[in-house]
């Protein structure tokens, strides 16, 4: 659906830039994007199977501390005191909002979960070094995500008979059932705008920018929740909501993204 | 250097749609959906 969506968005202004992309430039962009939905997906939807929504849901922030690592090793994005102390508090934050202040147990699907924090971050940092200093649109890169993302997944699900039985339950399922549709509508819309504004962010910010003030989304879905699913909010959870907007706010102002 | 605020603007707009798009998979998965046939 994502790529429905894009196609529409992005084709009618990027079309005749798309088929004059260098071979290398193009092959770059493809393996970034399908590192980052194809890997990214295969392993999140995996470690899901096979650990708790506690664990998952603190564990995908992990991203947060594998992008600034790799930009600062690949894309030599400085490393301040600042930043340091920032993730630090934002990691917590997000811990807080997470879990609630819960203890985590560890289990199995963990590790698929860090590896899929891995592949988001590797292919960010691949986008952001192919694009920063190019003519090439962020729109292009989100174009090219489901279209180089979807048959790694598919491949993906074809191997699905070999995988034990949790991981085989998440990619057994019916692929025609149009009773989800409105929602599948709904998501896909969703997801080609978040991947939009995501390369347009990488076009003209750093990675660490991008992935520190991305938390922003976990308090975004908190109040969603609290909204419009009427789910309850505890002391905790505000109290890492706010350390993240503080350190969002800190990093916004301090000098993380001169290139 | 203050962040620019183009980059601002682009970054919240990101967190905004990825927090709507969480939203929304939360709704099908309570719906009873599974997650990959979403996902493709």
């Amino acid at each position: 659906m994502a790529l429905i969506v894009l196609a529409v968005i992005v084709l009618p202004k990027h079309l005749k830039q798309i088929i004059n992309l260098p071979r290398k430039v193009m092959l770059g962009l493809l393996l970034a994007n399908s590192i980052h939905f194809g890997l990214g997906g295969f392993f999140s939807n995996s470690g899901v199977a096979l650990t708790s929504a506690v664990n998952a849901g603190f564990l995908v922030k992990f991203a947060l501390v594998t992008t600034i690592l790799l930009a600062w090793i690949f894309l030599k994005e400085k490393m301040t005191a600042t930043k340091a102390i920032s993730v630090s508090i934002m990691i917590f934050g997000g811990y807080l909002l997470s879990t609630k202040g819960q203890s985590l147990i560890p289990q199995i699907g963990d590790v698929l979960i860090v590896l899929a924090c891995l592949a988001w971050s590797i292919g960010n940092i691949l986008v952001r070094k192919t694009i920063k200093d190019s003519n090439i649109s962020g729109d292009i890169v989100s174009f090219l995500r489901p279209v180089a993302g979807i048959p790694v997944l598919l491949f993906f699900v074809f191997l699905s008979p070999l995988y034990p039985t949790q991981i085989r339950s998440v990619f057994t399922a019916d692929y025609f059932d149009l009773s989800f549709l409105p929602y599948v509508l709904g998501s896909g819309i969703f997801t080609a705008l978040l991947w939009i504004f995501l390369n347009r962010t990488l076009k003209v910010a750093t990675a660490s920018y991008m992935t520190m003030m991305s938390m922003m989304a976990s308090v975004f879905v908190a109040a969603l929740a609290v909204l419009f699913l009427k789910e309850q909010i505890s002391f905790p959870q505000i109290f890492g909501g706010l350390l993240a907007i503080a350190a969002g706010v800190v990093i916004h102002y301090s000098d993380i993204d001169k290139k | 250097m203050k962040t620019s605020p183009l980059a601002l603007i682009n970054v919240t707009l990101f967190s905004l749609f990825w927090a709507l798009q969480i939203f929304v998979s939360k709704l099908e998965f309570n719906a009873g959906a599974k997650a990959v046939p979403f996902t493709l």
